[in-house]
């Protein structure tokens, strides 16, 4: 057979069977963004759930949240009794049956009410991965994060007493400059980064604090950490907690961790407590969230698929095109997740399944119907803002003509990048949908300033918004040939 | 070219392989020399050639001293066939004999250098072996083109190290045969490396018999062949008749192995057969 | 050695023929080579079309002639299309990449088989491919490059400085004792040694991204082709390989041996170290662009050995075109496959070996 004919073959079938791949991807993916706009009226009967992935409404994974809203509460009981009336099976409505037993019965309401009155110390609750977990309640809080995003997230949760909670390892990235951690956390200990844990540290830390709490997310990201919980089955000083922080959702993990830290027997103000735990400080997290993002999401279901901007996230070296470290935002990167969020049609499945690499031949054949392309180059995790013009000038200068003067570029700098969800969705968001008023009125300052409120950072000048350098562009090629 | 050896030493280390060459050899002539394996006959080649360089005396050719010959102009006055060669990434046999107008060629082949090769070929008669590769002949074709490169050299002395070791008795007489009529008809050097005493009778015009680092006898074969010589350099015995004016070494077997050998042999024979 | 049957070679001279019959039969077997060779450059020309057409960006194999031909006779024009900047600015480059880096590897490692009268050899076998990668992996892993320059420009010569030290070893060995052919292979074997050791050391300490970026360097590839890189590698090799070209007799010369070569006239010594020098310099400057592409070198001027015999001068011209045509291919699987190009080198070891088998099976020699 000549050459041409056997590529030409082998070309049609990898067209048909990324197709597939695409179709299958977009049917099957994605439908767990839509976020609850806070507790309501929860609703009497809860619906059969399957699975913690379609579990879409509910933000809290403790289980014996039967009724699938952000709080631990007596409407939970109501539910639970109303579905031992009904005789209802813990496989129809798992997130009922509070003490994992495989059945539903009083047994459950029991130790609902003990988590709201405070004797029951142990919490199931649904992991990252989707299964089921027990944390045993601990008045200390020794945490070790396993990625700088869990470290913000931790640090987030448990600001609110620092008496009880203490931050005592973490991956080497936390030394980047938003955490402070040569003033805050002085004697933190290095356990390797999220990838590749080192054991020996994680024990050496259970040695000398009694107890930790490593804190992590789902095992796909976090490729070697899947031995943690066999190492440590045995152990119960060491608690392995896998919670979503960057993975999927933004407010995902959160209300569960501030539940794991601080639910327990929780008293509101209003009910004589004190008001300060971690689980107070999530809720305000979500509230804070929901305020921004709540918006975006509402604003982004009116839009009609086809009418979304096409929108691709791309990692750009300096060298490029001359290196392998150009690649795009794929699924799992966040940025991708985020396009979409803020309502994107992001493309990059053209190029690849997952981050891929990408040359200006790529664009040519894939991009250059794009309406924005958002651009993030290494070196910017230094904070520095001229590496972001930099690299929207060089990546210009390259794909000049490659793609066209309607896509409209924007970089991305690492203060943008390592902020928090909020605040990356009002800057994407503003970008992707400027006729929508009630997205442009969000304010990405009073967005930034409300977390550094959150993290406790306002007595850090520093991290004021006017310091930051949050982002380049609008920027443009100029050749269309 | 008249090739003159004035009180020639060559040795590795402190051991001495020639020792005080004297050697005149003529032009127009076929000359052999013979002598017993080791003693340096090949030697004696490489330090003309330049090959090896000797530790004292001189080598002059028509009065001019070797060392200030270079490699070069040497290669144009003189050639040497050695007695086979490796054929890893061999040629075809045209391009292999070509090779010999090195000297006298550039990077472009003359109509001449075609002409003479192609006369060499057929002279030696492998003529049907042009387009073929030579590590695909035998060892006695092999020869056969080695000594047509040496040949198409045009070299004013030519060098062969036992060029009819492989050949049959046919292609022996030949070789030798036309060896001697290019001496006298070209007028050139020939010094030949010989094992068999008879062929080198026949044909040799002057034969140089080395013994023991030294020149033992030099002359005509009728000078040189006699009986003790060959028993004194060789150490075996043999009996010389004159065959048309051409001495003819017929061979003995008798007791002059060597001691050790002579033991073993003796071992050997009783054991097959017992008693003796 | 017994005699082989003969296999219809071609022509031969029949027995009693004479001189007129016997030159001009070979001189008509010299031509056939040339015209073989010919034959063998449109090959590549229509490879090279079929190279250029693959890609994510879609273009027909006569769309890529004429845009070639289209941009070439509108020169002021410039860029007037997208398919047109994609042929030139990225397909094209790399594809002359393909072929320079190709017919380098093969002249050099004819060049390199027949000095050392070994078969196993090519321009790597003094070392430089070592020498190259530790060069690179210093500038990659560690930063540290000659004249402090960063990025591609390090990398390069990096690579290129430091592949030539093997050579320079050997070199030196050479002049100062009069190395012989094995000689000079076992000391680059001895360089090699040292500096794979050195390399692995600075991967191992590396961090992951650096480890993975110096090991894809080690593996070949074309991806740094570009107008700005091609006029020096473009040079150097066609210099490099019409010096070799013109040496070719010496080369034939070598052949039969270091002594007989001697008595041919040629200073053995200065001619290996002349054509050291050369190979090293055009290996070096092919490696430190493209990494290492294996194989090329070593089975390239084999390939052409078998069709067009072991003299040099039609060797080296040959082998520059079957490896130019290897290389071609190789680029067509590489890409034809996955979106993303497969390393090259990886592509020509993995066909090339069993492509070699074949060839070796096939052949009746015994010789190797």
């Amino acid at each position: 057979m000549e050459k041409s004919h056997l590529i030409a073959i082998v070309a049609a079938i990898i067209v048909i069977v990324v197709i597939a791949a695409a179709a299958i991807m977009l049917t099957n993916g994605g439908n767990d963004d839509k976020k609850d706009n806070g507790g309501n009226t929860p609703p009497a009967t809860p619906t059969t759930i399957n699975s913690p992935s379609e579990y879409t409404e509910a933000r809290l994974w403790v289980i014996g949240n039967a009724d699938g809203n952000e709080l631990l509460d007596e409407n939970d009981v109501e539910v639970i009794q109303s579905i031992i009336d009904a005789k209802g099976s813990a496989a129809k409505y798992p997130m009922a049956d509070a003490n994992i037993d495989g059945a539903i019965d009083s047994k459950d309401i029991d130790h609902v009410r003990g988590l709201i009155n405070g004797s029951q110390k142990t919490i199931n609750y649904y992991n990252a991965d989707g299964d089921k977990s027990t944390y045993h309640y601990t008045e200390k809080v020794n945490a070790i994060s396993l990625h700088r995003c869990v470290s913000r997230s931790i640090i987030l949760v448990t600001n609110a007493d620092s008496d009880r909670y203490k931050l005592v390892g973490s991956d080497p990235h936390i030394r980047e400059a938003e955490f402070n951690a040569a003033n805050d956390y002085p004697d933190l200990v290095d356990v390797g980064a999220a990838g590749n844990p080192e054991i020996e540290q994680i024990r050496n830390l259970e040695n000398r604090y009694g107890s930790v709490v490593v804190n992590l997310g789902n095992v796909a990201t976090y490729t070697n950490t899947a031995g943690l919980e066999t190492i440590f089955a045995s152990d119960p000083n060491v608690q392995i907690v896998r919670l979503e922080t960057w993975e999927g959702h933004s407010t995902e993990g959160i209300l569960t961790w501030g539940f794991l830290f601080g639910g327990v027997g929780y008293k509101s103000p209003a009910q004589g407590g004190n008001g300060l735990s971690s689980w107070d400080q999530a809720l305000k997290y979500v509230k804070y969230v929901d305020k921004y993002e709540g918006v975006i999401v509402d604003e982004v279901a009116k839009v009609k698929e086809s009418d979304k901007p096409k929108v691709l996230a791309l990692y750009c070296e300096g060298a490029w095109p001359n290196n392998s470290s150009n690649k795009t935002r794929g699924e799992g990167s966040g940025d991708m997740e985020m396009s979409v969020l803020c309502g994107a049609n992001n493309i990059y499945q053209r190029f690849g399944n997952g981050s891929v690499s990408y040359t200006p031949e790529d664009l040519a054949a894939h991009a250059r119907d794009a309406d924005y392309i958002f651009s993030m180059s290494g070196g910017m995790f230094d904070g520095d803002s001229t590496l972001a013009k930099r690299a929207v000038d060089v990546f210009v200068d390259k794909a000049n003509g490659y793609i066209t003067p309607k896509t409209t570029i924007y970089s991305v700098s690492w203060q943008l990048n390592g902020a928090p969800h909020p605040v990356q969705a009002v800057v994407f968001g503003k970008i992707i949908n400027p006729d929508s008023a009630p997205i442009q009125k969000l304010s990405v300052e009073q967005c930034w300033e409300e977390y550094r409120g959150l993290m406790g950072w306002s007595d850090r000048p520093e991290m004021a918004y006017s310091n930051l350098a949050i982002w380049y562009g609008p920027s443009h090629t100029t050749s269309s040939a | 070219m008249d090739l003159e050896i004035k009180d020639m030493c060559f040795g590795y280390g402190d051991q001495l392989v020639l020792n005080n060459i004297n050697l005149r050899v003529a032009p127009g002539r076929l000359t052999c020399v013979l002598g017993p394996n080791g003693v340096g006959k090949s030697t004696l080649m490489y330090c003309i050639n330049k090959l090896q360089k000797p530790r004292s005396g001189q080598i002059l050719l028509d009065g001019r001293e070797l060392s200030t010959i270079s490699l070069k102009e040497l290669a144009k006055m003189m050639s040497f066939v050695p007695h086979d060669e490796d054929d890893t990434f061999s040629m075809s046999v045209m391009d292999t004999v070509l090779m010999g107008r090195h000297p006298h060629s550039g990077f472009n082949h003359t109509k001449k250098d075609y002409e003479i090769a192609a006369q060499n070929i057929k002279l030696l008669g492998v003529e049907d072996l042009t387009m073929r590769n030579f590590d695909e002949l035998s060892a006695g074709q092999h020869q056969r083109v080695l000594i047509a490169r040496g040949l198409t050299q045009e070299p004013q002395i030519l060098m062969l190290d036992e060029p009819t070791a492989n050949l049959d008795v046919k292609y022996q007489m030949l070789v030798m045969r036309m060896l001697k009529d290019i001496a006298r008809v070209k007028g050139i050097t020939v010094l030949v490396i010989c094992h068999d005493l008879n062929v080198t009778a026949i044909f040799a015009d002057d034969i140089v018999l080395l013994s023991k680092g030294g020149v033992y006898a030099h002359g005509s074969p009728k000078e040189v062949l006699t009986e003790e010589n060959i028993s004194t350099v060789y150490g075996v015995e043999c009996e010389v008749t004159e065959v048309e004016g051409v001495p003819h070494v017929r061979l003995k077997d008798g007791d002059y192995l060597d001691s050790h050998i002579e033991d073993t042999v003796k071992a050997f024979e009783s054991e097959m057969d017992p008693g003796q | 050695m017994g005699l082989r049957s003969i296999k219809g070679k071609g022509i031969q001279v029949a027995q009693g023929a004479d001189v007129e019959t016997i030159v001009g039969t070979y001189r008509s077997s010299s031509r056939r080579k040339v015209f073989g060779m010919l034959f063998f450059l449109l090959l590549i020309m229509l490879a090279s079309g079929i190279a250029m057409g693959i890609g994510s960006y879609e273009i027909s194999f006569t769309g890529v002639y004429s845009m070639i031909w289209e941009h070439l006779t509108h020169w002021s024009d410039g860029f007037t299309s997208v398919d047109m900047r994609v042929v030139w600015e990225q397909r094209l480059p790399r594809l002359l990449f393909a072929i320079i880096s190709g017919a380098g590897l093969a002249a050099t490692g004819a060049a390199m088989q027949s000095m050392l009268k070994n078969p196993l050899a090519d321009s790597y076998t003094t070392g430089i491919s070592s020498g190259a990668s530790f060069g690179a992996t210093l500038a990659i892993t560690m930063g540290i490059t000659v004249g402090g320059f960063v990025g591609n420009v390090g990398i390069v010569t990096n690579a290129f400085l430091f592949s030539l030290i093997p050579s320079a070893v050997i070199l030196g060995l050479s002049v100062m004792k009069k190395a012989s052919p094995s000689t000079m292979i076992l000391a680059g074997i001895s360089v090699m040694y040292i500096f794979n050791a050195l390399t692995s050391y600075m991967m191992l300490v590396a961090d992951e991204q650096s480890m993975s970026a110096a090991y894809e360097w080690t593996m070949g590839s074309l991806n740094k082709a570009s107008w700005n890189t091609m006029p020096i590698m473009f040079g150097v090799t066609a210099v490099g390989s019409a010096l070799i070209f013109y040496m070719s007799r010496y080369l034939n010369a070598m052949n039969a041996g270091d002594d007989f070569a001697k008595t041919l006239g040629v200073n053995v010594q200065r001619i290996r170290v002349v054509l050291l020098a050369i190979i090293s310099i055009v290996a070096a400057s092919i490696v430190s662009f493209t990494g290492i592409i294996g194989f090329v070198g070593l089975v390239g001027p084999h390939m052409a050995r078998i069709v067009i015999g072991s003299d040099n001068k039609y060797l080296v011209p040959a082998s520059m075109l079957t490896g130019a045509t290897i290389m071609v291919v190789c680029d067509i699987i590489a890409k034809a496959f996955t979106h993303v190009a497969i390393p090259i080198g990886i592509v020509t070891s993995l066909i090339g070996g069993p492509v070699f088998l074949i060839l070796i099976l096939r052949q009746r020699k015994e010789v190797w």
